[in-house]
């Protein structure tokens, strides 16, 4: 069995060497049997790899410990559903994974496309069959998920790392893979348009939907990382800025710069020089964190063991990049802009700024996260670039982001009147300034929170009039009560509204950032029957149980939450330490906290001892954790709001949107996550 | 040299093509049922994806090989009008563009100058493709005619012709008509342009689906001022 899956990715790199030469072949003779023959070529390595990808899972199934990946990644102990998904445990098969998930998108992509954007496709196809062909020579050569032991195979495998045997570590990196490799089709039609030299606007509308799939599966997988980290590392916080986080946030600035960013050329054929840059960056970073993570060049509790990989995708990233820049020098002349900016009081010159925030705040991450590693190859001393470093410069950034976010929709497109202006401002300024006394008197006096929270208002207010001024003047022109108008409103106007209503989501996310500088931490020793202050929280120690399940001992405290100074029961939490047989003795901290939309109290078990029935627990309180999850769902309703599909016209082929591909993705995810999440407390 | 021969699809008949795949159909049980046997449930599903994915795979792998030999695809050349796609892609970016106007006015970003010269460029931009691509049809609708004229005796109907074997096919790319300046005003174009664009206003139909014109049967959106189809303005309802 293991040798078949081997053979279905040698296949799948035969397939994709055949596609990319019948594509560029019948690209240049304009042979549509070849370029036919190309795209089902796509289709055909999208099989193999599914192929290879449904082996790898049944040796993990069927716990095949001939084959080391599965010998290193699972045991014969851990339950049914971690083995499925151990698949994306280690490197290889996560590489496995890379390259099969890299063939969905193309199959898709090809098959969504074939007709109406059939000159665009041979070469969009040779970029991509070019990625997925990295990705499959590099494990048959490198790393290989089919190898096998040479000698007697074990009788049972090392087992999972616990930390990843979580619900949340089992849907974060589908999430974060399908976004990471959602901007790979992009960026291979961005290739497409720069070798046939169609770039008007044809190529952005081919994948606009998949740059909005692509970014909201990335924002739903650094949510979810944050919610594992918050989970399992036991530290209370949700972001450290560690290097791997940082790996999926570059591409997730500079993607969320496109979207935006092509909004100009749609409207003004403006920033086509800028929307190429921002999209092949977005790749390259896609690729940079796919090769930190694997390489051993950063130290992070989310690494891939150390590897020689990373010379390799130092290799293929150069090429990628050199082939860009090349191809972009040689187009430079149809990527002029057709029109001029008129002013700076324009939704134009809001939306360069945008690009530039975001691209800075990319530089500054990518600059925090290598600098250790480039310090440490240049002077050979190590160094640490921590929270202090990126909190001093995302601040600023991020505030003034938030700022555009509230001002950028209230100005028109080329230039705004001084009037027109103050009439859009002056209700939501005043909001916000207005806000400030409010929020301090109620304890809000850190500043940086403070012009969070007013920033806050701020946007909020704009979202409001917007939405506000539309139902008005809808039901004036069209004699509709209030809520018919508002929802007529959104219907014609989906991705307006739908990006309002991701705006507010960020609003939300942000609340919860400024809430951060209020945390309370403290660590007590209490035996049974004490009770430990923290905050307006009261909590006592009423019992330390143990209990085996086979896979772990465990070793649970059993509180009562109190309201502080009173003896009003509020809550039970049960914070636990578990210590698996495999591998080796391994030991995990269990937490458990109460969530309000207020603040978490977050209890993480220390030392204990049984005998006495003492334990030392760590408390924390974070407040407004909560409205970050909450924020990233009302994004993922402005998504859905944004990407829902058009009504079909009868004026030739459809303009049938791929946004339903991400709307069954996202459906998946969902219902994978719930599905995890039920089986892990069964 | 012999030339590989693929399953072709020709000559087998549905009856075949149903035993064939009821045969697999039931070894895949047999198989599936002593893996299910011997390992249990979940390697049972897995087994039969696999084997799903398997069977896709041969399928598409015998369609990517067939495709080099497929008569019908033996086209080369431009066989679409990507000037007549560039152009109505730009009118589709233009109409959503004259709605974003629409909204930008109607929420007060900006006075009724400035709204009235945007919309009336963008309109008579509108106008102008839509002209252009009416042009575009009368060429092809002759270019038709006339290779339908050359394949059929005098006389005869199409069913009644030995029509020729495909045989390549190389598109001219159809002229477009100068299109006269940009005017804001409809009514100041030319006798000779408006018996191709006819600037007389035309009723809209209500149906499910949206507002139809009564000219050319484009579905407009409920607040359409112009057909996006042939661009005549729409006429005023009686109250």
């Amino acid at each position: 069995m293991p040798f078949f899956g081997y053979l279905a990715m040698l296949t799948a790199m035969v397939a994709a060497c055949y596609t990319v030469a019948v594509a560029v072949v019948g690209h240049h003779h304009q042979d549509r049997r070849l370029t036919t023959s190309a795209q089902f070529g796509t289709y055909a390595v999208f099989g193999c790899l599914s192929v290879a990808s449904m082996v790898l899972v049944y040796l993990f199934v069927t716990d095949d410990y001939s084959v080391k990946y599965v010998q290193h990644y699972s045991d014969r102990s851990m339950p049914l559903f971690y083995k499925a998904t151990a698949f994306w445990g280690g490197q290889d098969g996560s590489l496995l994974f890379w390259a099969w998930v890299m063939s969905i998108w193309s199959a898709v992509a090809v098959y969504v496309n074939r007709h109406r954007n059939e000159d665009l496709l041979p070469y969009t196809i040779v970029a991509m069959m070019g990625v997925t062909l990295f990705f499959t020579t590099m494990m048959i050569f490198a790393a290989n998920p089919f190898e096998t032991f040479l000698g007697g195979a074990p009788t049972d495998g090392r087992g999972l790392n616990p930390l990843l045997q979580n619900p949340y570590m089992v849907t974060h990196p589908p999430s974060l893979y399908l976004g990471y490799i959602g901007w790979t089709v992009p960026f291979c039609f961005a290739i497409g348009a720069l070798v046939h030299g169609r770039l008007d606007y044809g190529w952005i509308e081919a994948m606009r939907g998949w740059c909005l799939a692509a970014w909201v599966f990335l924002t739903v997988g650094l949510v979810l990382g944050g919610l594992w980290a918050y989970e399992e590392l036991g530290w209370g916080g949700y972001w450290a800025w560690d290097p791997v986080e940082n790996a999926a946030f570059f591409p997730w600035l500079t993607g969320t710069a496109f979207i935006h960013s092509v909004q100009v050329q749609e409207r003004r054929q403006m920033f086509k020089l800028w929307n190429i840059f921002l999209i092949v960056l977005t790749f390259i970073l896609t690729l940079w964190g796919t090769m930190m993570t694997r390489s051993g060049i950063v130290q992070s509790v989310h690494a891939f063991a150390q590897s020689d990989i990373g010379n390799i995708f130092i290799v293929f990233i150069a090429f990628v990049t050199v082939v860009s820049i090349g191809l972009v020098v040689w187009r430079l002349p149809r990527l002029a802009a057709e029109n001029r900016m008129e002013s700076v009081l324009s939704r134009e010159f809001v939306f360069l700024l945008n690009n530039w925030i975001l691209v800075m705040m990319a530089f500054f991450v990518v600059f925090g996260t290598m600098f250790p590693a480039v310090y440490k190859y240049f002077f050979g001393q190590e160094v640490n670039v921590g929270p202090t470093f990126f909190n001093l410069w995302m601040r600023p950034l991020g505030l003034i982001l938030l700022f555009l976010t509230g001002v950028g929709p209230l100005l028109p497109w080329r230039k705004a009147t001084r009037s027109a202006l103050l009439k859009q401002l002056t209700a939501p300024i005043a909001a916000g300034v207005a806000s400030v006394p409010f929020f301090y008197a109620i304890g809000a006096t850190e500043y940086w929170s403070l012009a969070t929270f007013a920033l806050c208002v701020l946007v909020t207010a704009t979202i409001i009039q917007e939405f506000w001024r539309g139902t008005k003047t809808r039901m004036k022109n069209s004699q509709e009560r209030a809520l018919d108008a508002l929802l007529n409103l959104m219907s014609r106007a989906k991705r307006r509204y739908g990006g309002y209503i991701v705006h507010f989501g960020m609003v939300l996310s942000f609340v919860a950032f400024a809430g951060n500088a209020y945390k309370l931490e403290d660590e007590q020793q209490v035996a049974q029957g004490e009770v430990a202050r923290i905050g307006n929280y009261d909590v006592r120690l009423d019992r330390l149980a143990f209990a085996d399940d086979g896979q772990k001992a465990m070793y649970t405290a059993h509180l009562t939450v109190l309201q502080a100074g009173t003896n009003t029961e509020i809550g039970k939490l049960t914070p636990a330490k578990w210590i698996y047989r495999k591998p080796e003795e391994t030991v995990s901290s269990e937490v458990d906290k109460r969530m309000t939309l207020k603040d978490d109290l977050y209890v993480v078990l220390g030392g204990f001892d049984f005998k006495t029935q003492t334990a030392a627990l760590q408390l924390k309180v974070n407040p407004l954790v909560n409205w970050l999850w909450i924020g990233t769902a009302v994004m993922l309703l402005g998504w859905a709001v944004a990407s829902w599909p058009a009504r079909r016209r009868n004026d030739g082929p459809v303009v049938r949107s791929p946004y339903w591909v991400s709307g069954m993705g996202s459906m998946f995810l969902v219902t994978l996550a719930l599905v995890a999440s039920v089986l892990a407390l069964v | 040299m012999t030339t590989a021969k693929f399953p072709a699809t020709e000559g087998r008949g549905s009856g075949d093509r149903l035993l064939l795949f009821a045969e697999a159909v039931v070894g895949l049980l047999v198989v599936a049922a002593l893996v299910t046997k011997n390992y249990g449930a979940a390697p049972t599903i897995l087994f039969l994806l696999c084997a799903l994915a398997l069977g896709y795979t041969a399928w598409v792998g015998t369609r990517m090989l067939s495709s080099l030999r497929d008569p019908t695809l033996a086209v080369t050349g431009k066989v679409r009008d990507f000037e007549r796609e560039r152009l109505e892609g730009e009118k589709r970016l233009l109409l959503i563009g004259i709605k974003d106007l629409e909204a930008d006015f109607g929420t007060g970003k900006m006075n009724q100058t400035e709204y009235d010269r945007l919309r009336s460029t963008a309109e008579a931009r509108a106008l102008e493709i839509i002209q252009k691509l009416r042009t575009s049809d009368e060429h092809w609708k002759r270019q038709a005619e006339a290779l339908v004229g050359t394949r059929l005796p005098a006389g005869t109907g199409p069913t009644d012709a030995a029509l020729p074997a495909s045989q390549p096919v190389h598109v001219a790319q159809a002229p477009v008509a100068q299109a006269p300046a940009i005017q804001a005003p409809r009514a100041q174009l030319s006798a000779a342009d408006a018996q191709v664009f006819d600037a007389e206003p035309v009723s809209f139909t209500r149906t499910e689906t949206g507002l139809v014109c009564d000219a050319c049967g484009f579905e407009n959106e409920e607040d359409a001022r112009f057909c996006a189809g042939c661009g005549r303005p729409r006429a005023k309802e009686a109250a």
